[in-house]
């Protein structure tokens, strides 16, 4: 299987993280509940991971909460701050994990409206919606669905100097792009664990600029257990409950990979994939293609003549795992003209080889791209030949 | 040997607060807080040796690291607040 849906979770991990799970399995019970050897080890592995984070976030270990998803770490984040009413400045490419937490506060949601592609014209609207009675601007770093890169920094700095707390979803940058609590001066970061960071499904981690007001889950912590309520600290604040220790084990092994490998090097290769793959797909007829100068290692394709779930199905019979549909962002693809039809998403790692990616370009070619000189054939199959 | 114990609220920060102490040489060996003093905070403390007391307090002050107490431990396990 050629795997490109990494937007959606990284499937291939590396071997450490397996291995690290493992070993968490087999000796760690849960942290902050014994002092004998096994809760011990839970305890060391779960703030060694914690450390990582914090090394690689610019914050302190106890501004790491791990939760179970991005979702999860949004939910907190945007629920710990925005009540009904509140206004809240969101860029024209959110996703569902922001957009149904801000509706089921009844939030009065002001989308920060743009061009695909126009980091410019995406600052100039956030400029012009962030007010002095703005409750929280939420922004996403990449669009899931077309790999845009939002000018965060420049969102964070209107932040600062409009003193309007700042939600980011890292969703898709976290692990690839910098991200620095400090230098950004955000309320929340809040990232999955299973997709650039290479940890296992079930992982988020919510970083976090400040303590949040409320919670959204309560249960026992380990610590101040004679009141009934939550610590007004972090992490505890944000973690009742028995940790999910192998999950954060592989975290951490994963994270642990993203720095060896080089963060830089991963996105620089990423963009030089799709970039490759734009590069090919132009040669087609058919094939709308949605390419960018600021974007990351998502790319969205339409096909002309062919909705995008059987585009998709077609791709899956040959092997190719893509996403098809809205992404569960229907907010992106309004801005982008494409919410009647969706997109056919490709998405890269660490993993993706180039002759995967040129794989998925014969792959369109023969199934409706219609090319404008003759196909040159998968070169997965021309090497399984010559093999 | 006499020994120290410092309480703090959340394990976690007894943790930074181990890390930083064993990063400029002092051992500090996390564990579990005696019950009559547990119940303020997260149950574990760090013990430091004697001559390592003031050493300590000066490097978790130097992190930011709160404390919530400190404890001499007389013979015999008992404990004996020790206001610094």
């Amino acid at each position: 299987m050629i795997y490109l849906d990494s937007a959606a979770t990284s499937f291939q991990k590396p071997p450490e993280v397996r291995a690290a799970m493992l070993r968490a399995m087999e000796r760690c019970a849960s942290p902050g509940r014994g002092g004998y050897r096994e809760a011990m080890e839970a305890a060391e592995t779960v703030y060694r991971c914690r450390e990582r984070f914090a090394d690689f976030f610019s914050c302190e270990p106890e501004q790491v909460a791990f939760t179970s998803s991005a979702t999860h770490s949004l939910n907190i984040a945007i629920k710990s701050l925005v009540g009904p009413g509140d206004r809240v400045v969101v860029s024209a490419f959110e996703h569902n994990a922001v957009m149904r937490p801000l509706a089921a506060v009844g939030a009065s949601i002001f989308v920060a409206e743009s061009k695909l592609f126009d980091r410019a014209g995406t600052l100039a609207a956030f400029r012009e919606a962030v007010t002095q009675d703005t409750r929280a601007v939420i922004c996403t770093h990449v669009s899931n669905v077309f790999g845009f890169i939002l000018p965060l920094e420049g969102i964070a700095a209107l932040c600062r100097e409009r003193n309007v707390p700042l939600i980011v979803d890292a969703a898709q940058s976290a692990g690839i792009l910098p991200l620095s609590l400090r230098e950004l001066g955000a309320a929340y970061l809040a990232m999955p664990g299973h997709k650039g960071l290479y940890g296992p499904q079930g992982t988020g981690v919510l970083i976090c600029g400040r303590v949040p007001e409320r919670t959204l889950v309560e249960g026992g912590t380990g610590s101040l257990s004679q009141q009934l309520e939550m610590p007004d600290f972090l992490p505890d604040r944000l973690e009742p409950g028995t940790a999910n220790v192998p999950g954060i084990a592989g975290l951490e092994a994963g994270l642990r990979f993203v720095q060896r490998t080089g963060p830089e090097t991963v996105a620089e290769r990423e963009a030089l994939l799709v970039r490759r793959v734009v590069r090919q797909l132009e040669r087609l007829e058919g094939i709308r293609i949605f390419a960018g100068p600021d974007q990351a290692g998502v790319l969205s394709v339409q096909f002309s003549g062919m909705d995008c779930e059987t585009a998709a199905e077609g791709l899956a019979r040959k092997g190719i795992a893509v996403r098809a549909g809205l992404q569960c962002a229907p907010l992106a693809h309004a801005a982008a003209g494409t919410l009647e039809t969706g997109t056919v998403r490709l998405s890269t790692s660490a993993f993706t080889t180039e002759r995967e990616i040129d794989c998925f370009a014969a792959a369109v070619a023969e199934l409706g791209g219609g090319k404008k000189k003759k196909p040159a054939g998968c070169p997965c199959n021309r090497r399984r030949n010559q093999l | 040997m006499t020994e120290y114990l410092f309480t703090f609220l959340s394990l976690t920060r007894a943790q930074s607060g181990q890390r930083a102490l064993q990063s400029r040489g002092i051992a500090a060996d996390l564990r579990r807080t005696p019950k009559e003093m547990a119940a303020r905070g997260c149950g574990y403390s760090l013990a430091i040796p004697e001559a390592d007391l003031w050493p300590a307090v000066e490097i978790l002050r130097e992190h930011q690291i709160a404390y919530q107490a400190v404890y001499r431990v007389l013979e015999g396990g008992a404990l004996e607040e020790v206001v610094l």
